[in-house]
């Protein structure tokens, strides 16, 4: 990361010789690509597209600008207030905007831009209206002024360090895997776990630090500010630049500032062609760089690195593949059953739902239904399609919320609790289709299992990861996955990914586990691997729940089983009474199709 | 009273342009799942050729025929030459691509006409209609009811003609319509002909009061834009209304308290209504089976 950040310093300098890239334009170039990292760092990680962060950019630099011109404050302490300000109406408005689905975002910070722009002209009296507020473009920091064109630029390139390190720390390890997670699948995030508001929230506010550093910077080193540079085209030229640059990575902003800043000035020589021209290279850098040029580097670094043999680079996580398995290797061969933990412990019935109703309109899919999980057993659920199975799962796991009824873990009511506060309380589950993140290694995939549910996301340290790291590792290894967990999720197979979700579920270490049709698209092979696993689960005390249509798998595993119909339970009983003979399936297959 | 009337006819005539721009969005996100941010140079594209075909001395009627042409066959050619080959692309960068088309088209126009701005005649002269004190000219109103036709025709074609329903469909879900054999390529075709059209026709309509400059383009986009995020990109009736009341809206914030505090107030509003309303529940939308 160092490397990378030399690198382009190292191009941006004006020393490095490009023509007509000035001192003072290196420095804009270093400006704009701050307040564009903050685009970058919400839209990469947070997967929120805002067309509105030159507010932030403004809020910062008029604040910064009054500050100093009303009250002649001094620039130095104006500046800081003006970012804090800045973050403080960042966590305000974050409150109301992060809760918008997406076009509502975006248009909702788009609007504010405007509205700020037009605020600003309304008050030409305090404000400066069109024309801005000017000051002298000097710096003063004690020991020193910052009034030259070189000076300027050291000040922005140790502006740029900061900001490539605050967005490091925000997307490092752990905090970037769950920040994926919720861009990828907010539904699975907050089953796992996440508390997918504040987690918006916080990448928000952290997202508006940039555009703030980058704000209070600009209005001593243009010595000038106008609400040209704070409304919505401005901001959808920032929107530009970062995806340009390459969406996701960290110098991607600062390539696509560099690039069009630079293409723009460089094309002024052309009088009037210059807009023109500048269209077709925007057109160009939007057609045949596919990422972003940063994504384009990166792929070009890899292929290289490939080439020359080099071990694969791990993306911001912080800690190399190897390490771990050195970490990690000595433990794996004697003790295969520690691969399942045994479960928290919970004391009676470890789950009752209680006259449980969900109806979609008129139809009532889950109609006064009640049943028990103990502890250390395995209860199938068995039924049609449209039965209700999946959404008695989802208002055990939280996704959707009972019209009536309710439900009880250990004896304590969780009726009232959201999804994630249920998994940390010990309720896990999987899907009928997996739902992993894709971009991530079946490794990160796995450990967010049990970190996705740890209290917060800004409490982090290496050697907890590295712990997780080995036991998500030797659970994969356990369930005969080890040879998978570098690979990327997208490139995996139904039956690999239905053991990755299940190994990812059994890393929260669960009470109560409820499985969506985990036999479906496995071969015979697999299934009899997933027969072994689930008894290895209930011997590590956890309730099981399985949907299941495999009538054989169901009578081979399950200790109770509850036939559903039309949102109801019909029947229910041990297995070998219910599935055991000819007769008695027969009479469960009628009864579970009786009426549809 | 009479202010009050004042000020709502002249947003109206706003409120039409915001309208019919966000349509056009609206119809090129429903075939598409692109945010097109090139709709504004349609009316570019129709206001500057129709000024310079009268200033080369052709008739009024033939100018504005061949201005909404141009921007249907712009809006026509722009999805097939340069996103039919890439709609697999991701959602964001094809966004990109549109804002390259419309820098583009933009630099295009800045050659051609230079900075100067272009403007020609009303399509209807005659005495401003009085209404007790307001008054609003016949070509504002013609503007008006051209917005309102337009959409009240749209949406009927969508609810009572087979190919409406095919385009419904399409707006839906894309991959079930596709397999159901409807063409999604020729919906998106016809789609953004629609959307040229509107913004053809939104060009010969308002350009006469408020001219037209190479760099129009992108502002207007992003009143429409606003219009269409109101309308949740699906809707056009939605997206109507949502773009007259920003602009009465903005009106009456205008007349009545300060010009300069337009802008703000209405958006704070539509915020707060926004959250309090429209972007609500749809956080899971239903997608849990997968």
């Amino acid at each position: 990361m160092v490397a990378l950040a030399l690198v382009v310093v190292a191009v941006m300098s004006p020393a490095f010789g490009l023509p007509r890239l000035t001192l003072n334009l290196a420095t804009t170039i270093c400006l704009f690509g701050i307040a564009c990292a903050g685009v970058n760092l919400l839209l990469g990680f947070g997967g929120m597209l805002s067309l509105g962060s030159a507010l932030y950019l403004g809020t910062s630099a008029y604040a910064v600008a009054l500050s100093t011109t009303l009250w002649h404050w001094p620039m130095l302490p104006a500046m800081l207030a003006a970012i804090a300000v800045s973050l403080l109406i960042a966590v305000f408005l974050g409150l109301v905007l992060v809760r918008l689905s997406s076009h509502y975002f975006a248009v909702a910070n788009l609007g504010l831009a405007t509205a700020f722009a037009g605020l600003i002209t309304a008050y030409p009296a305090t404000t400066g209206g069109t024309s801005g507020l000017t000051t002298l473009r000097e710096l003063k920091l004690g020991f020193t002024t910052i009034d030259t064109n070189l000076s300027w630029y050291v000040v922005a390139l140790v502006a740029v360090a900061i900001s490539l390190a605050v967005f490091h720390w925000a997307v490092a390890g752990r905090r970037g895997r769950i920040l994926k997670l919720v861009r990828a699948d907010e539904l699975v995030a907050s089953v796992l776990g996440v508390r997918t508001f504040g987690t918006r929230l916080s990448i928000f506010v952290i997202s508006c630090f940039f555009p703030a550093l980058a704000g209070a910077l600009l209005f001593p080193f243009q010595g000038l500010i106008t609400p040209d540079t704070v409304g919505a085209i401005e901001s959808v030229q920032l929107v530009a630049l970062v995806i340009i640059g390459g969406v996701g990575y960290s110098y991607g902003s600062f390539l696509g500032a560099l690039i069009i800043l630079w293409l723009e000035a460089l094309v002024d020589t052309s009088g009037d062609y210059s807009l023109l021209v500048y269209g077709v290279v925007f057109l160009l850098c939007a057609f045949y760089f596919n990422g972003g040029i940063g994504g384009t580097l990166a792929r070009g670094w890899r292929r290289l690195a490939a080439r020359l043999g080099l071990p694969p680079q791990r993306s911001a996580a912080g800690c190399t593949p190897g390490t771990d398995v050195g970490v990690d290797s000595g433990a794996v061969a004697g003790e295969p059953a520690e691969a399942v933990a045994p479960a928290r412990q919970l004391t009676g019935a470890a789950l009752e739902v209680r006259g449980a109703k969900r109806s979609f309109g008129g139809v009532a899919a889950v109609n006064d239904v009640s049943l028990t999980l103990a502890p250390a057993q395995i209860t199938a659920l068995i039924g049609s399609n449209g039965a209700g199975k999946s959404t008695l799962v989802n208002l055990i796991s939280g996704v959707e919320t009972v019209d009536s009824g309710s439900i009880l873990l250990g004896g304590r009511d969780i009726t009232g609790l959201r999804a994630a506060e249920r998994t940390r309380l010990g309720i896990a589950r999987t899907f009928q289709v997996p739902r992993l993140v894709e971009e991530l290694t079946v490794l990160d995939n796995v450990m967010l299992g049990r970190e996705a549910g740890e209290a917060s996301l800004w409490r982090r340290s290496a050697r907890r990861e590295r712990e997780h790291r080995a036991i998500a590792r030797r659970r994969l290894e356990a369930a005969s996955l080890g040879h998978l967990a570098e690979r990327r999720v997208e490139s995996l197979g139904t039956g690999e990914r239905k053991f990755v979700e299940l190994v990812r579920a059994l890393d929260e270490e669960p009470a109560v586990c409820l499985l969506d049709e985990p036999a479906v698209g496995l071969s015979l092979e697999e299934i009899d691997h997933l027969h072994g696993w689930i008894h290895r689960l209930r011997r590590a005390g956890t309730a099981v729940l399985v949907i299941d249509h495999n009538l054989d798998f169901v009578r081979k595993l399950a200790d109770a089983v509850y036939v559903m119909d039309l949102g109801r339970i019909v029947r229910s009983g041990c297995p070998d009474e219910l599935l055991g003979t000819r007769e008695a399936r027969a009479a469960v297959l009628d009864s579970s199709k009786g009426q549809s | 009273m009479t202010l009050l009337l004042q000020t709502i006819f002249s947003s109206l005539v706003n409120g039409s342009v915001y309208a019919l721009i966000g349509v056009g969005i609206v119809l090129c996100y429903r075939s598409s799942r692109i945010v097109n941010l090139a709709q504004g140079e349609t009316y570019m594209v129709s206001g500057v050729l129709c000024a310079k075909m009268i200033e080369w001395g052709s008739p009024l009627w033939l100018s504005a025929v061949c201005g909404v042409a141009a921007a249907v066959v712009a809006s026509m050619v722009f999805e097939r030459l340069v996103l039919r080959s890439r709609m697999h692309w991701n959602p964001s960068r094809l966004i990109i691509v549109t804002v390259g088309v419309a820098i583009l088209a933009e630099g295009v126009a800045d050659r051609l006409i230079g900075a100067d701005q272009l403007s020609f005649a009303n399509l209807v002269n005659g005495a401003p209609l009085q209404l007790d004190g307001a008054a609003i000219s016949q070509q504002d109103l013609l503007l008006v009811g051209v917005t309102l036709a337009a959409t009240v025709l749209l949406i009927l074609f969508f609810r009572s003609t087979l190919l409406g329903h095919a385009m419904t469909a399409v707006a839906e879900n894309p991959r079930v319509s596709q397999l159901l054999g409807v063409n999604v390529g020729r919906m998106r075709q016809i789609s953004y002909g629609l959307a040229g059209l509107l913004g053809g026709i939104s060009a010969l309509l308002l350009v006469p009061q408020s001219g037209i400059g190479y760099n129009v383009g992108l502002p207007l986009t992003l009143n429409g834009f606003a219009a269409a995020a109101f309308a949740n990109m699906i809707s056009p009736a939605r997206a109507l209304g949502a773009g007259m009341f920003l602009a009465v809206a903005e009106g009456i914030v205008g007349s009545y308290l300060n010009p300069a505090l337009e802008t703000p107030l209405v958006f704070g509003v539509l915020l707060v209504l926004g959250v309090a309303y429209l972007g609500r529940g749809q956080r899971f939308a239903g997608a849990v089976r997968a």
